[in-house]
């Protein structure tokens, strides 16, 4: 069952968006994480245009993570007042990132840009994550102890200037900290179709010191923001929001985030990790081997100004 | 007497006009509409020639060519660089069609000497992109990303004559097609002389649903991006309504 995108120009097959969006939404459910940093790349190896991939899962990000960001904030598990400052930062990030997008889709190199981004961060993630999983393990082979090393609020941030009160997280923080995280975050939105919470979170807790039980909301609320200013500026710039599809793969998305949160709950998370951490070093090999290995077709050709 | 000159000077100016009605053609669809069930779209144009007074012997050949709008097309060559493969610097190539099918009754060269074949552009060869000079290589690449697309489509010896009269070809246009104005041209060829011409035009548009969307993301794209942002936020909050008392549950 073939359906023709108008943005992407295309005709692909709903099924296999469905379980693609199903299959990422599973593992979003399960883990609690966005998933655009594994569906992004996965519709690029389906064919889709690198820019119309990215664009359009900023697109899908929004909606998938709305829902998320209403539960918390009915729990009030929003620090709104830092919510804000970050959605700051990720305004001039995102414009900055769209813009950046936008000048290498025009010399065309925003295709080595996306993968060279993804092969660094999913590397990165994916090695980190592997090596929490497993080092635990490895040491209780060798029987040395697990030492946890946890180091939280580096003392170097108090020396920035302009500090703000945020009641709700209990700091009292420079605010250039949050607005540069929100920039930073909103750069990666815009040019890697993520949400961004796989940098956002761990920034939110190892250098602001924010407590757990607002981290996640917070996150989610300033990424709704940042991926819908990014759809906007995709939109604007480059026309390559493709909402049809956008709306596909939410709708595997949202099946497949119940059964993974299902699952979650039966199962021990803990060992599906490492298989998480695998797959992520998986599709960054192979983002990473399609860059070294010599492509089939040098040339490529694009239509200009249509 | 000298009226007489001048009218049989007209009459044979007029002539090759009059050849020209010697091949009809038509096409089983003017019109293919992009909607969202378009995979692909097959094309079949047949038509007839009228043949005078037959010397035995003499070769009728046919071309039939579709070409979409010619428009220029960056196209850029990778290299490696620091091991990794990167597009080095394009090069625009000028009127280039973006869909080019061809079909004939025998490769084009055995139909017509080259001169008359540049003369009236058939043939992937003598479209004007591939005539730059220096460019030859970057013209080659994009025939074949274009062939690998299937938007460029040859196939000489794909048509036959039937009863010295009839003939048919079948084309078609991939699920990627472009959309806008197509022609549609078939040459008759007598002993690798053009004879007669017959063009038709055909109009490839997205349809329905898929054309608003594409119309208003073109034409207005901050209302785009601001729908599109407003059906994501719908469409999620709707989501996480009708899943909520079920996670509830779990």
């Amino acid at each position: 069952m073939s359906l023709y995108f108008p943005i992407a120009e295309m005709s692909l097959n709903v099924l296999l968006l469905l379980f693609m969006g199903g299959g990422v939404g599973f593992l979003s459910g399960m883990f609690g994480i966005g998933g655009g940093f594994l569906m992004t790349p996965l519709l690029i190896f389906t064919g889709v245009p690198p820019a119309v991939a990215v664009a359009t899962e900023a697109n899908q990000i929004t909606a998938s993570s709305v829902s998320g960001a209403l539960a918390h904030f009915r729990r009030s598990g929003i620090d709104i007042k830092m919510g804000l400052v970050l959605m700051a930062g990720g305004l001039g990030g995102s414009y900055v990132g769209a813009e950046i997008f936008s000048y290498l889709n025009s010399i065309g190199q925003v295709d080595l840009m996306i993968s060279l981004a993804y092969v660094f961060f999913l590397g990165t993630i994916g090695s980190l994550m592997l090596w929490e999983n497993v080092s635990p393990w490895l040491a209780r082979k060798s029987g040395r102890r697990v030492r946890r090393r946890r180091k939280r609020h580096p003392a170097w941030i108090h020396a920035w200037p302009h500090k703000m009160k945020f009641k709700k997280s209990h700091l009292v923080v420079s605010i250039y900290l949050p607005i540069l995280i929100g920039f930073v975050v909103g750069v990666l939105a815009a040019i890697m179709g993520v949400g961004g919470g796989f940098v956002m979170i761990p920034a939110l807790i190892y250098i602001l010191g924010m407590p757990g039980n607002v981290v996640v909301g917070t996150s989610l609320f300033q990424i709704v923001f940042v991926t819908a200013m990014v759809t906007f500026f995709h939109s604007v710039n480059t026309q390559t929001v493709d909402v049809v599809m956008a709306l596909v793969l939410l709708s595997g998305g949202v099946i497949g985030a119940q059964l993974g949160a299902r699952a979650g709950y039966k199962l021990k998370a803990e060992q599906f990790r490492t298989g998480l951490a695998v797959l992520v070093l998986v599709v960054c090999f192979k983002m990473g081997w399609d860059l070294f290995t010599t492509p089939a077709e040098l040339y490529s050709v694009i239509e200009v100004a249509r | 007497m000298k009226r007489l000159v001048f009218l049989t000077a007209f009459l044979m100016a007029l002539a090759p006009a009059a050849r020209a009605q010697d091949i009809v053609t038509d096409l089983s669809q003017y019109d293919i509409e992009l909607r969202h069930s378009f995979t692909g779209q097959e094309l079949l144009l047949f038509g007839a020639i009228k043949r005078g007074e037959t010397m035995a012997g003499e070769r009728y050949d046919i071309v039939i060519v579709i070409t979409g709008e010619k428009r220029p097309h960056m196209v850029r060559k990778k290299e490696r660089v620091m091991g990794f493969w990167v597009n080095t610097g394009g090069k625009l190539l000028q009127g280039v069609p973006e869909y080019y099918a061809l079909a004939s009754t025998r490769p084009l060269l055995a139909i017509a000497p080259e001169k008359e074949l540049a003369r009236l552009k058939i043939g992937l060869a003598q479209q004007d992109f591939a005539r730059q000079p220096g460019l030859e290589d970057y013209a080659a690449g994009l025939i074949r990303v274009k062939q690998g697309a299937g938007l460029y489509q040859v196939a000489t010896e794909a048509m036959e004559i039937q009863s010295e009269t009839l003939f048919r070809a079948d084309f078609f246009f991939p699920a990627n097609v472009p959309s806008g104005a197509y022609t549609a041209s078939a040459y008759l060829f007598r002993e690798g002389r053009l004879i007669g011409r017959s063009d038709k035009e055909i109009r490839i548009g997205k349809a329905g649903f898929e054309r608003v969307v594409y119309s208003l993301a073109q034409n207005q794209p901050h209302l785009y991006g601001l729908m599109a942002i407003i059906i994501a936020l719908l469409a999620g909050w709707l989501a996480g309504f009708i899943t909520r008392p079920k996670s509830r549950l779990g």
